[in-house]
């Protein structure tokens, strides 16, 4: 049960989409309730079947669980498993991916007006790739997962999404296989490298990544090319500045399911790829550019802090405030040590709950006004105080209010970035200020003052559906704001020995 | 001279024969038989058997040849064949891979045909013409001497310039027939020329000879020998449309029949990749750059010029230039690869992209000739509009081929661009290696431009379109099924390969 457990969770969605591609049910364009019904019923299950999971890997456990293992396929000499397991890294991104997951069919029935047969197959196939790149234990597995994970994106961006879908899908798309393929190259390179395993006298080709995390030595120069390829692919997919024109783009003309996958999950790839392969793959890579990404990090902050503040448009400002919040990770990442991981971590899960509830917030607005400038509204607070309360909390969880969940992550962040380098500590967390300027002032130009549009006075507040969909993710700034040690217990274990095997190189 | 064939030689050429026979007897038939559908479906079924028969042969052969066989191979060839003729497992391997190409652009070219059409006359015909094909590229590609491999070539061009011109009701065909020829005639010429001076040089015309010539460095008739050889292989670097000698390409593509288009885009490059590859020896080390260069320059050309394509035929013309610039980067590999490991895998991965490119590139074009006699507009971007919803199974099909053709996995397109990275990398050039897939990633572009047209336009028409014959439809299902089932478990493939090398 325990190793099939992982293979299930992965391959549940993908059933679940094509069962509901080929279920017999008539209806129109928009779907018969029976077959979104049937979606959001796999989504569940998928969900509950992950929680075990969080119990599984309780706080304190140390390596892999829940690994599954089979022989896929063998080039030449080389055998190539299809690996799925469980880490303190992974844990809680999985639980994380599943419970967007459900979140996301439950409230797309409002927006997703058309060809919803299409739109269910596709958000479940994404699902599966999506566990699948986090519980990938095989280069190949791990790289199949990466790459087939983009066409459903690249479908629900394509289909559902705004007015210039056509050019933010192909840029999107390009961006990142293009960081992927060099990715490629190297792991190519990796896999035809031969480890000395224990038990076998003369090295041998592998393509585990647990046994490339144990046995890989490689020399300094060659460690800094795949760190390169490896780093570049993590680094668009983030995105960080320079290479994160894509984000804005996509994050707006995606339907509001695209936008909150696309917050919530994928962009934490990127982080995550950083630290399963970079760090520990290549540590004397690691320290020789980590003053480099941890200046990127930061540079990200700053910049799309002015970006967002510079936006008319609520989905645009949401956008770049991601870029500005994703910073700050990569920065923690590469402060390399204890604080900085583990903020790192728990920012990850932070924005992936606050950033979905913003995009869901504002696909909530936008449904009810057809507009995003954030100049067409005003004084809603007093129309719709629901909707202002889930508001005013997303954005105190966003901008890190102590007791919700961003203050954790960015509070230990900036801790572990002022012990490795103080002066750019320093300057990360005067540049949080700006995130709370931005944020604060969007809320009060949205919420508060006089209404000034007609319109604005006969808004409907928010429903209970839409109540009960922003409810989980509520719950959980509380509970990480509040709790925080039930997450980092998690975590620990695991990036105590990705730090180690770092600093071992130094 | 006594020419004597042996039975062994029957036995080697057996792959060759059926498809020979095959053709002879159609011949005959289409002119006994009146002309009727029953005359047609016994045409028809003749030929695809005669290549199944070719296949089955080869297959035998195939397994004759493995070490495991507990008969170990003894094949001496007789004393006509011995000397002009390879029987080696890739070279059996690429006779199947052929015929395959063959039966399958067969089997989709049922969907082509129309009653009342001026060419349905010339039905028999065109079975002959592409049962010859097989048949001329299977020579090139077991030659070991150039008369032999010119004799291939006529074969094989000769049954093209006049399939290629088929329709000749269409201006663009007949159009599309002439240019072929004529600059296929120039590349007879230039392998003829070579032959000439590699003759001059070395005194004979076998391959192998001549590597060893070469190999050895010996002075003044090396010198004839390599210009020889260099003007050779512009005539093949013209068959498999390498840039700077691919401008014929695009509107040959796109005036061809579509199955034959199907044809010329897989069967005619994989023999021309084949004749590279027996002389692949022949050439001295500094002719890598050439080939570095040729590879880069047809990745270039290819991506670039498919971009503004709007005629699929000619965005998969463009797109064939590009691929024929990735086999080349193995083809380089192999070349440089350092011992007999490196070349092996640079020719497995050679032979892998082939056979995976040719299934791929069929299945595209066999959607297009599936639906074109329907709606003749399916060939433009813009005509495949909304194909999403009006023929789900025809626009998975292409969508799978696209995918497959830009290399993303789980296709089998995937698994091919590894193999030939994978041999740049082993061979030590990683440069050109990188310059590959940045360029693959260009080519996601217009791949894309298909799906986006199958799936996020709208077309101006929402009534569904239905492919035309049943036996092309399931000819394309397998043809998709098989790209995904090599995407999902590569080594049912690759495994094949292991005891492949030069």
């Amino acid at each position: 049960m325990d190793s099939s457990l992982s293979l299930i969770l992965t391959f549940l969605p993908l059933l679940g989409a094509l069962l509901v591609l080929f279920a017999p049910l008539r209806g129109s364009d928009e779907g018969s309730p029976v077959l979104w019904r049937l979606a959001q019923a796999i989504g569940l299950v998928t969900f509950l079947a992950s929680l075990p999971l969080w119990t599984g890997y309780g706080p304190g456990t140390e390596g892999v669980k829940f690994l599954f293992s089979v022989p896929w396929f063998h080039i030449q000499t080389l055998q190539v498993h299809f690996a799925l397991g469980v880490d303190g890294l992974s844990v809680l991104l999985v639980l994380l991916t599943t419970l967007i997951s459900v979140i996301v069919l439950f409230s797309a029935p409002s927006h997703i007006k058309k060809r919803a047969r299409e739109f269910l197959f596709w958000l479940l196939v994404m699902e599966c790739g999506m566990i699948g790149v986090f519980l990938a234990l095989d280069f190949f597995t791990f790289y199949l997962f990466w790459e087939v994970m983009l066409i459903p994106l690249y479908f629900l961006i394509g289909i559902w999404g705004g007015k210039r879908r056509l050019y933010a899908t192909l840029k999107f798309f390009i961006y990142t296989v293009a960081g992927s393929v060099l990715m490629l190259l190297a792991i190519i390179f990796l896999v035809r490298t031969p480890l000395a395993l224990p038990g076998n006298e003369v090295p041998v080709l592998t393509s585990s990544i647990l046994d490339h995390l144990k046995y890989l030595h490689l020399p300094v120069t060659t460690q800094y090319y795949l760190f390169l390829a490896f780093a570049i692919a993590f680094l668009i997919k983030v995105p960080t500045v320079p290479f994160h024109t894509w984000l804005p783009d996509a994050h707006v003309e995606a339907p509001t399911s695209g936008s909150v996958i696309l917050a919530g999950v994928l962009l934490k790839m990127g982080t995550y790829g950083l630290i399963r392969f970079c760090l520990p793959l290549f540590p004397k890579a690691t320290l020789f550019f980590a003053p480099w990404l941890m200046v990127i990090g930061v540079i990200g902050l700053l910049y799309g802090a002015f970006l967002a503040w510079a936006q008319s448009d609520l989905k645009k400002l949401v956008a770049y405030s991601s870029i500005s919040h994703l910073g700050p990770i990569v920065l923690g990442t590469f402060a390399l040590n204890a604080y900085g991981l583990e903020g790192s971590v728990i920012q990850m899960i932070s924005h992936g709950v606050a950033t979905p509830a913003l995009f869901l917030l504002v696909g909530m607005i936008y449904e009810r006004r057809h507009t995003r400038e954030i100049a067409a509204f005003g004084g809603i607070a007093k129309t719709m105080p629901i909707f202002a309360f889930f508001l005013v909390l997303t954005t105190f969880a966003s901008v890190g209010l102590p007791g919700l969940s961003g203050f954790i992550g960015e509070f230990l962040i900036f801790v572990g970035a002022f012990k490795a380098w103080p002066l750019l500590g320093a300057i990360a967390t005067a540049g949080v200020i700006f995130g709370a300027v931005y944020m604060l002032s969007m809320v009060r130009r949205v919420l508060f003052g006089p209404v000034k549009h007609e319109e604005n006075k006969l808004l409907k507040d928010l429903g209970l559906r839409e109540v009960l969909v922003l409810a989980p993710l509520v719950i959980l700034f509380l509970w990480i704001g509040l709790f925080p040690g039930q997450f980092t217990s998690r975590t620990s274990k695991t990036l105590a020995q990705i730090q180690a095997k770092v600093l071992e190189a130094r | 001279m006594h020419f004597s064939f042996t039975s062994t030689d029957f036995y080697v050429l057996l792959p060759l024969l059926f498809p020979v026979f095959g053709a002879i007897l159609v011949l005959c038939l289409d002119l006994l038989l009146k002309p009727g559908k029953g005359a047609r479906t016994l045409v028809h079924g003749l030929s695809l058997l005669s290549l199944l028969g070719g296949i089955l042969a080869g297959v035998q052969q195939y397994l004759y040849l493995q070490p495991s066989h507990p008969l170990p191979p003894k094949i001496a060839l007789g004393p006509l064949l011995e000397p002009v003729f390879h029987f080696q497992p890739w070279t059996v391997l690429g006779s199947i891979l052929l015929l395959f190409l063959t039966l399958i652009s067969l089997l989709l070219s049922g969907a082509w045909w129309k009653e009342g059409d001026e060419e349905f006359r010339a039905y028999g015909e065109f079975h002959v013409l592409t049962l010859f094909f097989p048949v001329g590229a299977g020579l090139l590609l077991g030659a070991k001497n150039l008369m032999l491999a010119f004799i291939g070539l006529e074969i094989l061009s000769i049954s093209l310039y006049v399939l290629v011109a088929f329709r000749r009701s269409r201006t663009k065909s007949v159009e599309a027939g002439l240019k072929y020829f004529l600059l296929g005639a120039f590349g007879a010429a230039f392998f003829v020329y070579g032959s000439a001076l590699i003759y001059a040089g070395q005194g004979n015309l076998d391959l192998p000879a001549m590597g060893t010539i070469l190999q050895e460095g010996l002075p003044q008739p090396f010198g004839y020998a390599a210009l020889g050889g260099a003007i050779l292989f512009i005539a093949l670097f013209f068959k498999a449309s390498i840039a700077p000698f691919h401008m014929w390409t695009p509107d040959v593509y796109e005036g061809a029949p579509t199955p034959i288009t199907a044809l010329m885009s897989t069967g005619t490059k994989a023999a021309a990749f084949f004749l590279l590859i027996s002389a692949a020896r022949l050439f001295p080390h500094e002719l890598v750059p050439v080939f570095t260069f040729l590879a880069i320059l047809s990745i270039l050309v290819g991506n670039a010029g498919a971009l503004v394509q709007t005629n699929l035929k000619r965005l998969l013309a463009y797109s064939g230039i590009a691929h024929a610039g990735y086999l080349l980067v193995a083809y380089q590999a192999m070349a440089v690869g350092q011992g007999q490991t490196d070349a092996g895998i640079a020719l497995r991965a050679l032979l892998f992209y082939l056979a995976v490119y040719g299934i791929t590139n069929l299945a595209a074009l066999g959607v297009l000739s599936w639906i074109e006699r329907k709606d003749p507009e399916i060939v433009t971007l813009e005509g495949l509009k909304g194909l999403g919803r009006r023929n789900p199974i025809a626009a998975a099909i292409l969508a799978i081929a696209a995918l497959s053709l830009a290399g993303i996995p789980p296709t089998a397109g995937f698994w091919a661009k590894y193999q030939i990275f994978a041999a740049s990398i082993q061979a030590g050039q990683i440069p050109l290696a990188i310059f590959a897939i940045l360029g693959s990633v260009i080519g996601l572009y217009y791949y894309l431009k298909i799906l986006v047209a199958l799936y996020f336009k709208e077309g101006t028409s929402s009534e569904t379109l239905s492919g035309n014959g049943l036996a092309t439809g399931l000819t394309l299902s397998f043809c998709a099924s098989a790209i995904l089932l090599v995407g999902i478990l590569p080594d049912l493939f690759l495994n094949v390969l292991v005891n492949v090398r030069l």
